[in-house]
């Protein structure tokens, strides 16, 4: 009986002591991270002013309108700086306009006009098929809705971003020119910036070559005659303003309208290129001028490289997709020809062998290089194969080959070769109506359509002079001035080809839903103007020691909008 | 069929035929039979030995047999709780005996047949073997006796579902255990095309329950190709044996915490009736009814679920009891941030209606004494009901069905038995494919939820933060109905009114008057049979040097799943043929006892599948008797399983990949075995290298080429296995029973899947399938498995009638494993089993306690892999005895105490029962 009780016992006990419940895992909610405190440091944010091109103004898509002014880059980082004793106002020169004003695709009565003659406004991206067509989730740029494409249906090119036929010609600021913040203007050369022509006037029409539309509206004195002295500057006006923090971003456009319009300069429509010693002495001046005198601290973004833009890079140099009919009839009525006619200049010791492979011409079904003219080379003796460009051949296009004359600098495009975005207008348009002569197939598109290598590597050696006199520049302001690397932060992101910020990815392209640059593939969109933001902001806070301001939200702003049915 | 009939009719005429000239001399013997304090006891049996003949006493304890022979032949007096007597009658001229039956709480005195199919005492068997007997049934705390088992020696039960309770034995735990045999009455009750029994749905209620036999271990050598793992041998009551009227009624409630109490009720009743000791009938019915357990994990994410962190709000989450989120959309593509996505899942509690857990049960058996020494009968038996049962998807069983029709002719040293089953899935749906095209149905994943999605995310969505993935997902999700709305409930219903792999019909109708087309089905269609004959012989008295018994067995499956499951059409997709597999084993046990100390025992057996080669397993066994009362037992033996049904001939698209049987008249239209595909973690490292593979022509474009990997996988074989067993039964002081055995069993070939890539587009029922498909095709693994273990059991007789029960088992394995290959032992190192029992506490009342617990262990299933926490658990059970009104009042619960366990992944926390029942017995001493 006692042995019983002890067993009860033994076998309570055994059972409370086992009697375990399943302890199932107890789930924490996921870690958060606290973002780090904000804080001005040293710096004093009460006035913020920004001095720069169409990026800085808050230009897209080719035009300066209400929404991009409204989201530019200098503006969204004074938003940012709320949290670190900045104001909630920023004055920009409002430009009152829902498309604005696009000096690019309007129409002038002459090249040289400075005025169009019919205005047209800001890019957008359309629907080529509607609602109903066969519409891809991300959707692709489209064709200029007016243009319509007669030459043979079957080459196909890249749709391209169109024009608004509604367009505002900018009109004078009517707000106060002396409590701006916001010294951005668009396509501006550096010296532009320090010269008093640019405010204006322009009489007689396109008399003052120097004159921009976009900064004659808000400056503070129009000069009258346009000589020193009379007028406003925009560096003039902005240190006027005295600002207690500055945000310099000058002198893109010294090397990238030379680019943008094909690397050719020359040509009526196309623009120059800075030279390196003139660029360092317009920025000398201009920082000089800004830090004389004054005690505001600032940030400097550098130049990117060109080729960081979508817009040298959306259009692919094969192109031009052809069908086999399409293909064979281009080797028959062309490439047979003008392939003969090669292996007879190298007969002839004009060229060398190695020349003649460069150039002859194959049609394949598919993607085709895009038909081209490359640089002019002169005939040399002893003949060899040149580095760049491709020699002259029409002096000896006579007789029976009068007809190759249009081929004289011909070549196909190779993955070397960038086709910027404006080629896209006229890739597989015919010459003067000619069905047989599709520009980029069977007929050469013009130089300033084309990026050979050598032009691409002579504008990023220009990029790079320009940033280091940049780098310089900020190096001798006595710790005045930070340097924003803006050209690694662009082209650390074509090379990652994504990036993932809020949420929300942004890649470097135009196409929406996730490309950070507007129509124009040159100018980021809202959110695109954030991720730039960053960087300048990323700048300061790594510059200025104790400075933390926050990044921008890139899912607060928002990107290309989605093609829209004609 | 009307052939299968006749043919096997056919010798049970011839039998018939034989024995009517037999019936020549007669004796007829009676009396009456009390307990040891003068009380007449009603139901004794009493047989003569070597007959089929007997009868039993009446409710005064008279009884009164006629048997066609003169003596001399020996009675056997038999009773439930007492000690079985002998009497040997010599001549005619004693014929009354009045008997005095003994009370026996004696340990070591059962008989079981399983271990060699011949009667032998338990302590004699030369296998490990564990008995429930009819005392046992009676005890069980569970209120379904069935779940008693899982405080047996060396058996883990896992709870899918409150009334299906899968029993394993020898590890490798699954739900769907189709390494493991139940029979019932000499039938295996594996549904043909699941291949495994579904608990006791289909088995035997608690009062036509005679006794369970469960043999751990393989029982190839005499029970043929699936008894791998185990079999389970579950015998009801004869009628000649168990008379009268019975009934019972439980009530009671389940308790999960958290969740509302549901009552829980089962009605059953049983009549047997024997005339004249020749012919005998009974009729069982039963029907369970109660709310499942309420699986609502909605927090643990299906392929993270060892994770501390709530994972519910992940992009990708695929929750545990969600639906429709098992598809991993991988955006990584298009968009970095969005990376690998699923759809949002539905709640398990709203895609199984009611959460109705059913069993109904109906048999009905006539049998019919020939001879004195041939028995014929006919059983049918019905089962069926609805439960949720977990594979590789979920699914509701609903309404399902399974019938056997069972003819047997048997005699005390032969049998020979017919039966067919027929399943009929009824309603029954899967849970995955349920959700999923729910979700297709409201809204497209690629066409339009991705797109909705995706600029959602990116700001695109007018009112919708950019970036924040709740609100993209609630954008996306704009017309999903709420659950418990019209329609919901309309688009559970116009899904389920579908087929799986079948067109679809219909449309869906959303709160805004949107029509969306139905996408896909969740019902599955199972029509298939299996046909199975048998038969045994025992040289009884014809072979005196040693016992000889031999058999064989012929098997046809038939399955048919109307294109749902199996792919019965390769070639049209439209007219579905059934699908036979046939196969066949004999074999043969001798056993000899030497010196009358050490008794060996060998069987060899032979099956013969159409589709494998045949199998030779062999057992060999020994029992040295140290004296009466301490054996010594060893064995060496051989396993197989063919691979089941489903790996043979599965045809079933699901988001690991479609499963392919693997047989070679099913799979080799596919072109993906022997070399024709690419393993998938080759073929997505080639595409993350950037290549490609052409969907129509298989050219590869692209990509570091070096990494594709040609997958050899061959057409699937037996798996087979060798085990060793050694052990050790003894009884001392009449007190203490132990029972004490090892094993050690190598495995080799074990039926997995392999993950492939087709290398060449094929077709599956005229649809074009692109190369680069990925399938899950069955295979056999290279790794060899080796588990081991030991069992301890012991049983105390303690003073006044308390009996105390224990049993530690301990299990392990070795195995290579890696991403390619797990073992899936899923079975705890350590577990144990105490129970405190008194069947006379007080004159009248009985009381049953038991405790069980087990060690964490690692779960891997295709379901997921998951550390399942220790736990253990309390059933109890007190009775009561009324003898007035000849019931018994029982009240039980499970899980006292103890809080809500799981035993898998997937499966619902199990909670409490508790129950009253009534039984009442007309026989009832």
């Amino acid at each position: 009986m006692k042995k019983l009780k002890y067993l009860y016992i033994a076998l309570i006990t055994a059972m409370l002591v086992g009697s375990c419940k399943q302890e199932l895992v107890v789930r924490q909610p996921p870690a958060t991270t606290t973002p780090p405190t904000p804080s001005k440091g040293t710096l004093d944010f009460t006035k913020f002013v920004s001095i720069g091109n169409g990026l800085v103004a808050g230009m897209q898509a080719q035009a300066l309108f209400n929404e991009g002014q409204a989201n530019s880059m200098p503006r969204i980082i004074a938003k940012q700086l709320e949290s670190v004793g900045g104001p909630t106002t920023f004055n920009q020169p409002d430009i009152g306009s829902v498309n604005g004003f696009n000096p690019i695709s309007s129409v002038y009565a002459s090249p040289v006009d400075q005025v169009p003659a019919f205005t047209l406004g800001r890019l957008i991206l359309f629907d080529p098929d509607g609602p109903s067509g066969p519409r891809t989730a991300a959707p692709y740029p489209a064709r200029f809705p007016g243009s319509t494409v007669t030459c043979p249906a079957s080459v196909t090119t890249p749709p391209l971003p169109a024009p608004y036929n509604t367009a505002d010609y900018p009109a004078d600021f009517s707000g106060s020119k002396t409590t701006l913040n916001n010294y951005g203007v668009p396509l501006i050369y550096l010296v532009q910036t320090l010269a008093e022509a640019t405010g204006g006037p322009n009489v007689p029409k396109n008399a003052n070559p120097a004159y921009s539309v976009l900064f004659s509206r808000f400056a503070v004195v129009k000069s009258p005659s346009g000589a020193p002295g009379s007028g406003s500057t925009i560096i003039g006006d902005a240190k006027t303003a005295a600002g207690t923090f500055y945000l310099i971003w000058l002198g893109f456009e010294d090397v990238l309208l030379y680019a943008a319009t094909g690397a050719d300069g020359v040509t009526a429509g196309t623009f120059p290129m800075t030279a390196s010693a003139s660029f360092t002495g317009q920025y000398n001046a201009a920082i000089g001028a800004l830090l004389a005198g004054t005690t505001f601290k600032g940030v400097v973004g550098n130049i990117p490289d060109f080729t960081s833009l979508p817009y040298f890079y959306t259009v692919p140099w094969n192109t031009i997709t052809l069908d086999a009919a399409s293909a064979a009839s281009a080797t028959t009525n062309l490439a047979v020809n003008y392939n003969a006619f090669l292996d007879g200049m190298v007969g002839a010791s004009i060229i060398t062998a190695g020349e003649r492979d460069k150039r002859k011409l194959t049609y394949i079904a598919g993607k085709n290089g895009v038909l081209l003219s490359d640089d002019a080379v002169a005939p040399t003796s002893p003949i060899s194969t040149p580095t760049t460009g491709l020699t002259d051949l029409s002096p000896y296009m006579t007789g029976p080959y009068t007809g190759l004359l249009p081929f004289k600098l011909a070549r196909q495009a190779t993955s070397t070769d960038l086709v910027p975005l404006a080629a896209g207008s006229i890739l597989g348009t015919c010459f003067s109506g000619i069905s047989t002569a599709v520009f980029g197939v069977s007929y050469p598109v013009s130089d300033q359509y084309i990026l050979t290598p050598s032009e691409t590597a002579a504008i990023l050696t220009r990029t790079g002079e320009f940033n280091t006199a940049i780098a310089a520049a900020v190096a001798g302001s006595g710790g005045r001035l930070v340097l924003a690397d803006v050209r690694k932060g662009y082209s650390d992101f074509v090379t990652a080809k994504a990036m993932v910020s809020d949420g929300v990815t942004i890649v470097p392209s135009f196409a929406p839903p996730a490309g950070a640059w507007s129509e124009d593939g040159i100018h980021p969109n809202n959110r695109g103007n954030a991720f730039t933001a960053n960087i300048f902001i990323e700048a300061i806070n790594t510059g200025f020691t104790g400075t933390v301001i926050p990044k921008a939200k890139l899912s607060s702003y928002t990107a290309t909008k989605l093609p829209a049915n004609p | 069929m009307n052939k299968f009939y006749k043919w096997s009719l056919l010798p049970l005429l011839l039998v018939m035929v034989c024995s009517t000239n037999l019936l020549a001399q007669s004796t007829t013997v009676s009396g009456s039979i009390k307990d040891a304090a003068g009380e007449p006891l009603a139901g004794v049996n009493i047989v003569v030995k070597g007959r089929v003949i007997g009868t039993i006493t009446d409710i005064r304890g008279q009884y009164n047999l006629t048997i066609s022979q003169a003596p001399p032949f020996t009675l056997s007096f038999s009773f439930i709780g007492f000690k079985t007597q002998e009497v040997e009658l010599k001549d005619a001229s004693t014929t009354k005996f009045d008997i005095s039956m003994e009370e026996q709480n004696l340990l070591g005195q059962e008989v079981v047949v399983a271990a060699s199919r011949m009667e032998e005492s338990i302590l004699k068997s030369p296998v490990t073997i564990e008995k429930m007997d009819i005392l046992g049934i009676r005890a069980a705390p569970t209120p379904d006796y069935y779940d008693g088992l899982a405080n047996m020696k060396g058996v883990q039960a896992t709870s899918g579902s409150l009334n299906f309770t899968a029993i394993n034995t020898r590890s490798f735990a699954t739900i769907a255990n189709v390494r493991f045999v139940q029979w019932v009455d000499g039938m295996d009750t594996q549904a043909p095309l699941l291949n495994f029994p579904t608990g006791n749905i289909i088995g035997i209620g608690e009062l036509d329950a005679e006794s369970m036999e469960l043999i751990p271990g393989a029982g190839s050598a005499l029970y043929g190709p699936n008894a791998f793992n185990g079999i389970l041998i579950m015998k009801s009551k004869s009628p000649f044996d168990y008379q009268g009227l019975s009934a019972q009624v439980k009530y009671g409630i389940t308790k999960q915490s958290d969740v509302q109490s549901n009552p829980l009720s089962q009605y059953s009743i049983r009549y047997a009736k024997a005339f004249n000791n020749k012919f005998a009938f009974k009729l069982n019915a039963s029907l369970m009814q109660a709310k499942d357990w309420l699986g609502n994990d909605y927090k643990t994410d299906r392929l993270n679920p060892n994770s501390t962190t709530d994972l519910s709000g992940k992009n990708n989450f695929d929750g545990l009891n969600l639906y429709g989120d098992e598809t991993q959309i991988n955006l990584q593509s298009v968009l970095p941030s969005l990376g690998v996505i699923t759809r949002t899942g539905f709640r398990e509690e709203d895609l199984v209606d009611s959460r109705e857990a059913k069993s109904v049960k109906f048999d009905g058996a006539l049998h019919y004494r020939i001879t004195d020494k041939v028995e014929v009968l006919y059983n049918y038996r019905f089962g069926g009901g609805s439960s949720v049962y977990q594979g590789t998807e979920k699914y509701a069983l609903r309404d399902f069905t399974q019938q056997f029709h069972k003819v047997e002719v048997r005699g005390d040293n032969f049998f020979l038995r017919a039966y067919q089953t027929a399943t009929d899935a009824g309603k029954s749906y899967n849970l995955t494919a349920l959700g999923g095209f729910m979700n297709e149905t409201i809204s497209p994943s690629s066409t339009a939820w991705v797109p909705d999605y995706l600029l959602s995310m990116q700001g695109y969505t007018p009112g919708v933060a950019a970036g924040n993935p709740a609100a993209a997902r609630a954008y996306a999700d704009r017309n999903r109905p709420q659950p418990g709305t019209v329609g919901f409930t309309d688009l559970v219903n116009s899904v389920k009114a579908n087929y799986f792999q079948k067109v679809p019909t219909g449309n869906w109708t959303d709160a805004n008057g949107g029509a969306h087309p139905v996408r896909g089905g969740a019902s599955f269609i199972d029509n298939s049979k299996l046909y199975h004959v048998e038969g045994n012989y025992k040289f009884m008295d014809k072979i005196s040097w040693a016992d000889i018994q031999v058999g064989g067995n012929w098997r046809q499956y038939n399955l048919f799943s109307n294109g749902t499951i199996f792919n019965e059409a390769p070639n049209d997709g439209v007219n579905f043929n059934r699908i036979p597999i046939n196969e066949f084993g004999m074999y043969g046990v001798v056993a000899k006892t030497f010196a009358e100390k050490l008794r060996a025992t060998a069987s060899f057996r032979y099956d013969k599948n159409e589709n494998f080669e045949g199998q030779v397993t062999p057992r060999l066994s020994f029992v040295y008797e140290l004296n009466p009362e301490n054996n010594l037992r060893a064995s060496f033996q051989t396993g197989f399983r063919n691979p089941d049904t489903q790996a043979q001939f599965i045809y079933f698209p699901s988001s690991g990949g479609t499963l392919v049987g693997s047989t070679k008249a099913n799979a080799e239209r596919y072109g993906i075995h022997n070399g024709g595909a690419y393993s998938n973690t080759s073929y997505l490292a080639y595409v993350a290298s950037g290549g490609s593979v052409n969907g129509t022509t298989g050219a590869l474009t692209g990509g570091n080429q070096a990494l594709l990997q040609t997958a050899t996988v061959a057409y699937v074989q037996p798996e087979k296995l060798v085990s060793g067993e050694v052990g050790y039964k003894g009884l001392f002081a009449k007190k203490v029973l132990v029972d004490l055995n090892g094993f050690y069993t190598q495995y080799s070939g074990f039926i997995g899947g392999a993950q492939i890539r087709s290398k060449a587009a094929t077709t599956h029922q005229t649809l074009p399938l692109a190369a680069g498909t990925l399938f899950s095709a069955y295979s056999n693994s290279t790794r060899d498995v080796t588990s081991f273990g030991i069992g301890l059991g012991l049983s105390y007789n303690l003073p006044r009638d308390f009996t105390i029960n224990g049993n530690y088992n301990f299990a392990n394995y070795v195995a290579n494993e890696d991403v390619d290959f797990r073992a899936g032992f899923n079975t705890p190192k350590n577990r144990f089993s105490v129970g405190v029992g008194n069947r006379k506490i007080t004159k009248n009342m009985a009381v049953n306690v038991n405790y069980r617990y087990q060690t964490d262990f690692l779960w891997q299933s295709s379901y997921g892999d998951w550390m399942v926490p220790a736990f253990g658990v309390i059933d109890a059970a007190v009775s009561y005895r009324v003898s007035s009104i000849k019931s018994v009042f029982k009240l039980g619960g499970t899980n006292l105490g103890g809080g809500d366990y799981r035993t898998n992944l997937g499966s619902p926390l199990v909670g409490q029962q508790y129950y009253i029942s009534i039984t009442f017995d007309e026989f009832m001493n």
